[in-house]
């Protein structure tokens, strides 16, 4: 290959890792935009300016060319991963992304000097049939419903799979966190008696909504020797639901 | 076409597990209907001798994709498996360190070969989702290089893009591919590196095509695939270094020689320092599993043991009567057809060193099959699967070929009837390799069950697991269950405990009736900050056989743990019950470790 399309394809790939580099480091974490720079500059750059470097195509084809690229990617990042914690580079956000920008435009630029290979597979579309083109929606339009009721099918399983949570959690000497986290899959109202061996402290009618939680702290009297917290659910009568139960061994009076 | 079929394949899949969550009987049968809808058109269209080589890499590629997507529908929210929990928690320490090798407390090697983690903890780092999603594109583009690596290494072996097809289609059917290779795990992501280096390797003997670009490229996979799993890794080491000894015996001047040998070389250096440098944390993982192994087949051969019935689990579990039929016809075809397959590759000896090894490859199938006669070899067997399968697809599909060709290709009928019969075959070696790795419980997102990996994790246990996470303190020591052990030990910092102390088990504190001085001096010993109860423990006995990981008291367990011995400490005044979510119970125990009486 002449120097003209190595240095187009040198410059395509260090401008791709820089542009990647600025949205991963900018763009808010999770954004669509974010993501796939974060994607292009893990699973495709790396390899596809390692590949730059090779000096045959021969028995390459554009597929085999997209399995490499995917595979030295996943080394690129392996090995970098290693080289940056034996040199005692902390594994973050900033180390991760410059450096896989910087050993990007590094082998782009290197493979200016190699007569390589054309490194960006071309796929052609010419000779695309309509069947095909058919054939590949319809999968496509399967894959989407076999997700769909897959999705209806873990949320109908997570509704039947209903409960809630209780705590109590030891604080200080004599101070606790109460707290409820309701995973009914419905809005329910909780009423909650803290109570201890001399006697019951509150009683309190809290409602949550699904997935929602409440905490409250208390405080334990001097002389008690157990601290009770119970909760009954609206629409199961009395009865306690759940129960948990601190002791102050020593205390009592 | 094919494509739609196995697409509909999958939609099947996914209405057969939407059955199993609602309890259908229907929906065993329809999920074997949704695999072999998947397999059995694409294996029908490889073994034509039609189709192009571009289609037929199309093909292996979309079985490899479809398979995959299989075992995420089935548990499509998050990890489950012992093995998907344990990863998690080293991705979720390297995210939380910025380090490698922060030690694992579920299984010491996992830090030890950090390529999953460290990879999967960038893509989650720089991109900003979760680890699960991030996880779960790791591992599918692990698999796409598996099928799209052997295809390619097996087609530059054999020089035939159809023998490479068919060899892919029979690798599918090895007892781990769909289930326990899709996982979230280091070997998942090692097989794909290794396909790639075998490729690579085969390149690099080529005397025509093959040059030092392709010694490099092996030489970067190969460096990768040694940070990622140690088996997969000593396996191709050794692979490339019998590649380069058996060049050097048939051609020792050769360019290609030297090439072979230069990439060998680094190979054995590269895995043989790493395995000293992580021995300490595998030796119990690989030593412990291997010795047992082939001392439990030596007990068998002399007669001081009896051996134990093959293609049952090792604790008992027994399949279904069809399931356990399947999977005997399904190893009995591929040894019958094994002689078919090293006699081809026997007369393609010269076209290369490749179809050597890999007849070696194939000859091991029966003898890790010998190894499914004693208890402790038959795990040994299901994780050697993965490599002597590449054999063995291989020269199968050689001497399918073989065949055709010779017999068949060219008269329309016959050629048809071939083609139904390799497909029949095809997939019943693939339903028969399912059923005899993975457990028939573990197939189907069924209601809850106890001791059943897959099957014992739903949302009750995650929850009260992530509620220790935001909770309890970093560091503390818990004892759960097996199940709830592995969750609180993904979603928290804190540490289980297992093993004995005083020679005492410690899942003796949920077997003994009354809490007593040996209870007491196990917390105490143990550092037991906390015990996590899971009262369903008490309704049945567990499928795997074992309510711990490790540190049961019984070797065999003949009805469930009593409910009283369970919740003996909601009446033992110096532990506290802090938290209830109806089946599963927290207990602080710290005032026990602190000297509380």
């Amino acid at each position: 290959m002449s120097l003209r399309p190595r240095l187009l394809q040198a410059g395509i790939l260090t401008a791709l890792a820089g542009a990647c580099v600025a949205v991963v480091l900018a763009a808010p974490s999770g954004s669509p935009e974010r993501v796939i720079a974060a994607f292009a500059l893990i699973l495709v750059l790396p390899g596809a300016a390692i590949t730059a470097l090779m000096t045959s195509a021969e028995g390459r084809g554009p597929a085999e060319r997209l399995m490499l690229i995917a595979a030295l990617s996943i080394a690129a990042v392996i090995l970098v991963s290693a080289g940056l914690y034996v040199v005692g580079i902390h594994l973050d956000l900033h180390s991760w992304t410059i450096s896989l920008g910087i050993l990007t435009a590094l082998c782009a630029g290197l493979s200016l000097f190699i007569p390589g290979a054309p490194v960006i597979p071309t796929v052609s579309l010419h000779g695309l049939r309509a069947p095909v083109v058919v054939a590949l929606v319809a999968s496509g339009a399967l894959l989407a419903g076999a997700a769909i009721v897959t999705a209806h099918s873990v949320s109908g399983r997570n509704t039947r799979d209903s409960f809630t949570q209780l705590w109590a959690k030891p604080g200080g000497a004599r101070t606790a966190t109460i707290g409820i986290y309701n995973h009914e899959g419905g809005t329910h109202t909780y009423t909650v008696r803290v109570s201890t061996n001399r006697g019951v402290l509150r009683t309190a009618h809290v409602t949550l909504a699904d997935q929602t939680s409440w905490t409250s702290p208390q405080t334990v009297p001097p002389r008690a020797t157990r601290l009770l917290v119970t909760i009954s659910k609206s629409g199961s009568s009395a009865a306690v639901y759940r129960w948990v139960q601190l002791r102050y061994p020593g205390n009592g009076g | 076409m094919v494509t739609v079929l196995a697409a509909l394949g999958l939609a099947l899949v996914a209405v057969a597990f939407d059955g199993a969550r609602l309890g259908r009987s229907w929906a065993d049968p329809a999920l074997w209907a949704g695999l072999l809808v998947i397999v059995i058109p694409i294996a029908f269209r490889l073994v034509s001798a039609a189709p192009t080589r571009a289609e037929r890499l199309a093909l292996v590629l979309v079985l490899g994709l479809m398979l995959y997507l299989v075992p995420v529908l089935l548990s499509p929210d998050g990890f489950a498996l012992h093995d998907e929990l344990g990863h998690y928690r080293s991705v979720t320490d390297i995210l939380r360190t910025g380090k490698l090798y922060t030690p694992n407390p579920v299984v010491a090697a996992y830090a030890y070969y950090p390529g999953i983690l460290s990879l999967t903890a960038a893509l989650a780092r720089l991109s900003g989702l979760g680890i699960v999603p991030c996880g779960l594109v790791v591992v599918g583009l692990g698999r796409l290089l598996v099928v799209g690596g052997l295809f390619l290494f097996v087609e530059r072996v054999m020089r035939s893009s159809r023998i490479a097809g068919i060899a892919v289609v029979l690798y599918t059917a090895n007892p781990n591919f769909v289930f326990f290779d899709a996982q979230f795990a280091y070997e998942s992501l090692a097989l794909g590196l290794a396909a790639m280096s075998l490729w690579m390797t085969a390149r690099v003997s080529d005397r025509d095509t093959g040059g030092w670009t392709d010694v490099g490229i092996g030489v970067l996979l190969v460096g990768a695939l040694v940070l990622t799993h140690h088996i997969t890794s000593y396996a191709v080491a050794i692979a490339i270094a019998l590649w380069a000894l058996l060049s050097a015996i048939t051609r020792l001047r050769s360019p290609e020689t030297r090439r072979l040998a230069v990439l060998a070389a680094f190979a054995l250096a590269a895995t043989g320092a790493y395995a000293v440098y992580a021995y300490g944390a595998t030796k119990s993982d690989i030593g412990g599993s291997l010795t047992s192994s082939i001392h439990g087949l030596y007990q068998v051969i002399v007669g001081a043991a009896g051996h134990k019935a093959p293609f049952t689990a090792a604790h008992g579990y027994t399949d279904p009567p069809l399931e356990r039929t399947m999977g005997v016809v399904a190893v009995a075809l591929l040894l019958l057809a094994l002689p078919f397959g090293l006699f081809a590759s026997w007369r393609r000896r010269r076209q290369g060193i490749g179809v050597v090894l890999l007849g070696i490859a194939a000859l091991m199938y029966p003898v890790t099959l010998a190894l499914r006669l004693t208890a402790a070899g038959t795990e040994t067997s299901n994780r050697t699967s993965e490599f002597v399968f590449i054999g063995l697809g291989a020269v199968l599909a050689l001497a399918f070929v073989v065949a055709a060709v010779r017999w068949v290709d060219g008269r329309r009928v016959l050629a048809l009837l071939a083609s139904l019969l390799a497909c029949a075959y095809a997939g019943i070696v693939f339903v028969g390799g399912i059923t005899v790795g993975t457990p028939s419980y573990d197939t189907l997102p069924a209601g809850y069950m106890v001791g059943a990996d897959l099957r014992s994790v739903d949302a009750e246990g995650v929850a009260a697991a992530k509620w220790a996470g935001k909770w309890l303190p970093g560091n503390s020591h818990f004892l759960a269950d097996e199940t709830d052990g592995e969750l609180w030990t993904a979603h928290t910092g804190l540490r289980p405990q297992s093993g004995s102390t005083h020679g005492t088990a410690v899942g003796q504190l949920f077997l003994s009736p009354a809490f007593g001085a040996i209870e007491r001096r196990v917390i105490s010993a143990d550092k037991l900050d906390y015990l996590v109860v899971d009262k369903r423990d008490s309704t049945a006995l567990p499928r795997s056989g074992r309510y711990f990981d490790s540190g049961n008291p019984l070797a065999v367990y003949t009805q469930p743990l009593s409910l009283g011995a369970l919740t003996k400490f909601d009446n033992e005044p110096c532990t506290d019950r802090i938290f209830s979510s109806g089946n599963v119970v927290v207990y602080d125990t710290s005032r026990v470790v602190a000297g509380c009486h």
